[in-house]
């Protein structure tokens, strides 16, 4: 619940470093945080109270095979988003490379790292 | 001055949008129904003590390879757009003698524990992308410690295509040998004994594939990005 | 079943296996991959090949050996399949138009290019949210790093806020899965489905986050200012693949997700996807940058699409009618969209105006041409279709806003895509010809037509029924376009023979009633006045396929049974006559005024006819008369469209210019034959909806007031030009007015006078334009006071233009006075006196106009400059002689043309006793009046009293004159402006003085102001773009709250 609080707050605060900060790496550092905090997000969905990681060792149970799956049932946690946050990770992580690289070549093409320089084409 | 109400309207518009979204949420004290599957089906089916693997590498199979491919458009998308045309290398800092010590000493440690991580993926927290990225992060000790440090970039991008081709051929070696339904089903090979290295089927090889190859990538997205990051 | 996984191995494997054997050579990855996009299209078509057509199955494959919630499903069903071969085929395209790029860029580029593609058919495959999740962002990924193949500023900043505009999306996405799955429990969208809607307020939350990342991600407006600069900035190869492959996926993505929501959530996607319609094509008006606008006009497409999906829901529609509707709209939208970028990237021309270098290149010009008519929603193409059915299910459940919306969205797109049409054909002597043509870019662009046309053809035949005959038309164009290369004589002789052959088999002895009335006037008038085009030496290209296109379509008017027919023949009648006009050297803004206002009536006609009670199926439209009686909105609807049609006073702002800029001898055409079309549909709608009108009488007697003023002002109009095609044009316009009002009295007598005065309009106009374009021909001006004095030089054409004024002017002895008399008498017997004195003041009138017309053109002092001026071309004279002999005969025996009209306008309105036709006696004995016209007999004696002093009057003029010192014609005159002192300039000052008032152009002033006002909007709304990347952040945020709000989601 908390984490929960937590990364919907992380997500706002990465929103307003989007919409606010001029510095093109700072506005990528925003995105960023936007992206921790859905990731926070997701791991506190898949919470149980009180139940420990979806992964069949000895203090789960010490059975084998289906019948080790029958007892971790109520033992652990969601795996599913777990899958997914690692599935968002990587796919933050590449969109903020790319990003990243944007910044360099438009620092290279427009030599400034303030997004208000990039107004060229509008209307 | 209008843009910073504008501002601050979004962002309490925002949390406006997301209060319900954490008012009605409480915390289950029970797996849904699908989860409860996939944590019985992970022991059941495919012999496989992680759930969250057998999740991440068969049961949504199709993501993991896709979130690989998501790496690997990175890895190209950084690479097209920073490698462009200079060949004129930037300059880097001597690394401290600490540092290239500890280097030395270390990343062939670190190598052999990415390899554990990606090879233990069923068994163990962990597998082909945090070991892939533990295998880069020695790569970027080497890197920052080494002044002339290089990869070779055919090696790189040899053990990137390889190990993505070879993870579309798993998945299609599935289709082939099990049915119209079978894409990335590792029950082609033996499912093995619970808890074992070789066991649920070809999950340690393509996880192994995945961090052969989220550890090359990652180091040539390391490699584009520093070799690109000083001034002209 | 062909696996869809196959289509994902492929690509995959294709991007990584690029890099690799790159190392090697670049002829060995491009190979690859050819290959892969060629495998990826093989298999799309080969599931399509197997797909039942019948039964629209549903066939999913899972993956890892599990069932659907456990694993992930993909579809590939019919759609799918259909789907995915353009899609695919567009990828192969877009790799072929990318060749040469794709050989000199690294080779990270040709896997981004593949993997652009496994995004898009991912997308479109899976069954499952978040696997949809994960293929969008390949796609997305793809198109962010492929925009840097432009390593200019201007992409880079427009890549940057694509990005982040489309990481806030995926942000909302991820957040609305998230929660989903929470309340859910399930990834899968089947399994999904069939739980129902939830009701809590964070399910709802979590639903609208999904669907609105996917409408942003749609480029609504107003927070689509991001992927403006995109299109606008990207390599035309990428912002093709944008505009088409992305968009494709996405929508079909929307699509899937549409039966998860909850029903209010309709109309709020609806509202936003017209919106995001109407207002991009607004903000389009005032776009000069190429890009950009095809920018604005995808952004419009997409957002059509979208109202289509979720607005049509909530009306009486199957699924697959709203899926057609949908897919004629995109596949149109596909090709054309992705052929302009094409081409933007061969010509490279920034600017809209600067387009004029395709008028020196006709093959890309002919392109060029097809794909803008593509997207203004022409037949045969498949947005016509889509439109025609999107009207019929929003007029025909009335949802009027929508509607309006609609159809003014639709013609703001019209006014910028058809302007454009207008610079390209537009002759600029700076433009280069465009000499470097990569064949590859070629290649797909050609091929991308043939796709579209052939698509376009089986969607019209197999979707939609047309019978051969109604495709007629079009068929004559290409077969004439086949031909083109040959001289414009031989063409005019097939041309004619065709016709002939044509009109002898389909419509002589099968027509009844009016319809072989207006047989004879559309088909046989046309026919005559081919000849005149057959005086040109060098090849007109072009001209006759259209020509004869407007023909054909013109007689299918007559052929059409039901509604779509019509309509479609109305709209190819619309498109070839618009495209004949644009010909004209300085018709570019003539005729896009002409279509705009051609195409609003269209729009008001298909309005009516939905409106309207349904047709049958093998009877032609003009004999429904007593099968079919509509009501008064129908009948309003269509009867506007056709007046527009017919140049009425108040939308007659197209008719003086079209006519004047036109090509002459089309002008001809125009005036005598094409307004006939109107005459001919108001009559229709005059027939079908009699009972209603004569119920209510007011609208009949607006009608009728409209014809006179149009008689009226058009005669003052006429007056006062000094252009000679001018006068004419206004000439028309006010003889339209006189069958206007005829045919707004609903009167036998009406009618039949309105008939005659259609046909009659047909001989002396036509016979007019032809002598004028003689004229004009050899003396190479259109001012009446350059000219003088050829009536010997062009003994000829004098006698056609007097016999044509003495036609006009209603005087005796020829067939004008009998319609004049018919109109005067048929006013005055319904009682009608202020509108028959009006119609005789403004006869009054146009002795003004044909005395200014005679006199300065053919009498009065030769011009130096004109001295070797010879006769018309025979061309020219054989229409004439042909429609002199006609008049003569119809004045001799004016009964010939009368009976026939009055019998069959009995078969609508029966012929009272008091009105008899008799040997060459017209006798009238009605209550009020009473009359007696014997044609013969007026002849004779006229021809008796005219031709005493006339031979006289030859025998004097043949004496030589001497001209005296004093003579002061050309006394006097300003030699920089010697017109001034001309008195055909500026003939009737005078009058003007007392009259001038009437004719300050009050309704071209109104619509000027619409036009302005327009504009202005446009230009404003414009400046919510202001490029930069934090205000489209901004907006897409208020976007996504404000639609929350209006929507009440919570």
């Amino acid at each position: 619940m908390i984490i929960l609080i937590h990364g919907l707050m992380l997500i706002i605060i990465g929103i307003w470093a989007m919409l606010t900060r001029k510095n093109l790496i700072r506005i990528i550092i925003g995105f960023a945080i936007v992206d921790t905090g859905i990731n926070l997000v997701l791991v506190a969905i898949g919470y149980i109270k009180g139940k420990t990681a979806p992964i069949i060792n000895d203090a789960v149970s010490t059975a084998q095979g289906a019948a080790a799956g029958m007892q971790a049932v109520d033992k652990v946690v969601d795996p599913v988003p777990s899958a997914l946050v690692l599935t968002a990770i990587v796919i933050g992580l590449a969109v903020t490379a790319l990003m990243l690289a944007y910044a360099i070549r438009m620092h290279k093409t427009g030599r400034s790292l303030n997004i208000d320089d990039f107004e060229e084409q509008k209307w | 001055m209008i843009k910073y109400l504008l501002i601050a309207l979004v962002l309490i518009g925002m949390g406006w949008l997301f209060l319900p979204l954490a008012t009605e949420y409480f915390t289950p004290t029970q797996l849904n129904n699908l989860a409860a599957n996939y944590v019985y089906g992970s022991a059941a089916d495919l012999n496989m003590p992680n759930a969250v693997t057998s999740v991440v590498v068969t049961y949504r199979g199709l993501d993991t390879l896709g979130e690989v491919t998501v790496l690997f458009l990175a890895t190209a998308g950084v690479g097209f757009f920073l490698k462009r045309k200079n060949s004129i290398k930037s300059k880097r800092r001597h690394g401290s003698e600490i540092l290239k010590s500890g280097a030395d000493l270390l990343a062939p440690l670190i190598i052999l524990f990415g390899i554990y991580i990606f090879t233990h993926g069923h068994l163990t927290p962990g597998g082909g992308f945090p070991g892939g990225v533990v295998l880069a992060s020695a790569f970027l000790l080497l890197l920052m410690a080494q002044e002339h440090f290089t990869f070779s970039h055919s090696v790189i991008q040899f053990t990137e295509s390889l190990s993505g081709i070879a993870y579309v051929f798993i998945g299609l070696a599935g289709l082939l040998l099990l049915g119209l339904n079978h894409f990335l089903d590792p029950r082609w090979l033996n499912l093995g004994q619970w808890g074992k290295l070789f066991s649920a089927g070809a999950v340690p090889l393509i996880y192994s594939f995945i961090g052969l190859k989220v550890g090359s990538e990652m180091s040539g997205m390391l490699d584009s990005l520093q070799s690109d990051g000083g001034d002209e | 079943m062909v696996n869809p996984l196959y289509l994902i191995a492929v690509f995959l494997a294709g991007a990584f296996l690029v890099p690799f054997v790159d190392k090697a050579d670049r002829r060995i990855s491009l190979g690859i991959f050819y290959l892969a996009l060629a495998a990826s299209v093989g298999l799309s078509l080969a599931r399509l090949m197997q797909a039942d057509f019948t039964a629209m199955t549903e066939s999913q494959v899972f993956t890892a050996g599990f069932g659907a919630p456990l694993s992930i499903a993909l579809g590939f069903g019919f759609k799918e399949a259909i789907l995915l071969s353009f899609v695919n085929i567009m990828g192969l395209l877009a790799g072929l138009y990318l060749a040469k790029r794709l050989a000199r860029e690294s080779v990270q580029s040709i896997s981004l290019l593949l993997l652009l593609l496994l995004g898009a058919n991912g997308l479109i495959l899976t069954r499952d949210i978040f696997n949809g999740f994960v293929f969008l962002e390949i796609l997305s990924i793809a198109t962010y790093a492929l925009i840097g193949l432009k390593s200019s500023k201007n992409a880079m900043a427009a890549g940057f806020k694509y990005m982040l505009a489309g990481g806030l999306a995926s942000s909302f996405f991820l957040i609305g899965i998230a929660f989903a799955y929470r309340y859910t429990g399930t990834l899968n969208i089947d399994t999904w489905i069939n739980m129902g809607v939830l009701m809590s307020p964070g399910y709802r939350i979590a639903l609208y986050l999904i669907i609105m990342a996917i409408v942003i991600e749609l480029k609504p407006f107003p927070a689509n200012g991001w992927a403006l600069d995109v299109y606008q900035s990207a390599h035309s190869g990428i912002a093709a693949v944008i505009s088409t492959i992305n968009t494709g996926a996405l929508l079909f993505f929307f699509y899937k997700l549409l039966p998860l929501l909850p029903a209010e959530f309709m109309p709020l996607l609806a509202g936003a996807g017209l919106i995001s319609f109407f207002f991009s094509n607004l903000v389009a008006l005032r776009q000069k940058n190429a890009g950009r606008l095809l920018g604005y006009s995808s952004t419009a497409q997409t957002g059509l699409i979208i109202f289509v999906l979720t607005g049509l829901s909530g009306f009486n529609l199957s699924q697959s009618s709203i899926l057609m509707i949908a897919a004629g709209l995109f596949v149109t939208n596909f090709f054309a969209k992705s052929g302009l970028f094409w081409l933007a990237g061969l010509i490279k021309k920034e600017t809209t105006k600067s387009w004029s270098v395709l008028s020196k290149n006709s093959l890309l010009l002919a392109l060029f041409g097809i794909f803008i008519l593509a997207l203004t929603g022409f037949p045969p193409f498949p947005s016509f279709f889509a439109k025609v059915e999107l009207v019929r299910a929003l007029a025909g459940n009335g949802a009027w806003v929508s509607l309006s919306a609609l159809l003014a969205g639709s013609l703001l797109e019209a006014v910028y895509l058809l302007r454009w049409l207008g610079f390209a054909v537009k002759k600029n002597e700076e433009d280069a010809l465009i000499e470097t043509m990569p064949i590859p870019k070629l290649v797909s662009l050609m091929f991308g037509t043939v796709l579209m046309i052939l698509v376009s053809l089986l969607i019209t035949t197999k979707v939609y029924h047309l019978s051969s005959g109604m495709m007629y038309p079009l068929m004559a164009f290409l077969a004439f376009m086949i031909i083109d290369f040959l001289p414009m004589k031989t063409k005019g002789f097939i041309a004619i023979g065709l016709i002939a052959y044509w009109g002898w088999m389909f419509f002589w002895g099968k027509l009844l009633g009016i319809g072989s009335l207006f047989g004879i006037i559309l088909i046989g008038g046309s026919l005559v006045q081919i000849f005149g085009f057959m005086h040109y030496k060098d090849n007109k290209a072009g001209l006759f396929p259209l020509l004869v296109m407007l023909i054909f379509s013109l007689g299918n008017l007559l052929q059409a049974c039901t509604k779509l027919e019509f309509f479609l023949t109305w709209e190819f009648m619309t498109l070839s006559s618009y495209l004949l006009i644009l010909r004209g050297k300085h018709a570019q803004k003539a005729a896009l005024t002409y279509i705009l206002f051609s195409l609003s009536g269209a729009y008001l006609i298909l309005t009516g006819l939905v409106l309207s009670p349904s047709f049958y199926h093998k009877i032609p439209v003009y004999l429904l008369s007593d099968m079919i009686q509509m009501g008064l909105p129908a009948a309003i609807f269509l009867g506007i469209g056709f007046l527009i049609k017919l140049g009425a006073l108040g939308v007659h702002i197209w008719l003086p210019e079209s006519y004047t800029e036109a090509e002459d001898e089309f002008t001809s055409i125009m005036s005598s034959v094409l307004s006939k079309a109107g005459v001919f549909g108001l009559l229709i709608v005059l027939i079908m909806a009699k009972d209603a009108l004569v119920a209510n009488g007011l609208i009949t007697g607006a009608l009728g007031w409209l014809g006179a003023l149009t008689a009226f002002f058009g005669a003052l109009m006429a007056v006062f030009q000094e252009d000679v095609k001018k006068l004419l044009a206004y000439s028309s316009m006010s003889q339209l007015g006189y069958i206007i009002m005829g045919f707004a009295l609903m009167s036998h007598l009406g009618w039949v006078s309105g008939l005659y005065l259609a046909f009659n309009h047909l001989f002396f106009k036509a016979l007019i334009f032809m002598a004028i374009t003689g004229v004009i021909l050899r003396t190479g001006t259109r001012n009446m006071y350059e000219m003088g004095g050829l009536i010997k030089k062009m003994p000829i054409s004098f006698i056609s233009v007097l016999m044509g004024i003495i036609a006009v002017s209603g005087v005796p002895p020829l067939s004008g006075f009998g319609s004049k008399w018919f109109i005067y008498t048929s006013l005055i017997e319904q009682g009608h006196y202020f509108q028959a004195g009006l119609a005789f003041f403004a006869s009054a009138i146009a002795f003004l106009y044909l005395y200014r017309l005679i006199h300065t053109v053919f009498l009065g002092q030769a011009k130096p400059a004109q001295k070797d001026v010879k006769e018309a071309p025979i061309w020219l004279i054989i229409p004439q002689a042909v429609f002199i002999m006609v008049i003569m005969g119809i004045s001799m025996f004016p009964n010939y043309i009368t009976k026939p009209i009055s019998s069959a306008v009995s078969g609508f309105i029966t012929k009272p006793d008091w009105l008899s036709w008799t040997g060459y006696n017209i006798t009238l004995a009605s209550p009020v009046l009473h009359g007696n016209w014997n044609g013969n007999l007026v002849m004779m004696v006229t021809m008796g009293v005219f031709g005493i002093p006339l031979v006289w009057l030859l025998l004097v003029n043949a004496r030589v004159q001497k001209v005296k010192q004093f003579n002061i014609v050309f006394a006097a005159e300003r030699p920089d402006k010697p017109w001034t002192t001309h008195f055909a300039h500026n003939m009737f000052a005078h009058y003007k003085k007392a009259l001038g008032w009437l004719i300050t152009p009050k309704i071209t002033e109104f619509w000027n102001n619409v036009t302005e006002w327009t504009h202005s909007i446009a230009a404003t709304l414009s400046y919510i773009y202001t490029g930069n990347g934090q205000t489209y952040l901004l907006h897409i945020f208020m976007y996504v709250l404000v639609i929350f709000i209006i929507g009440g989601v919570r």
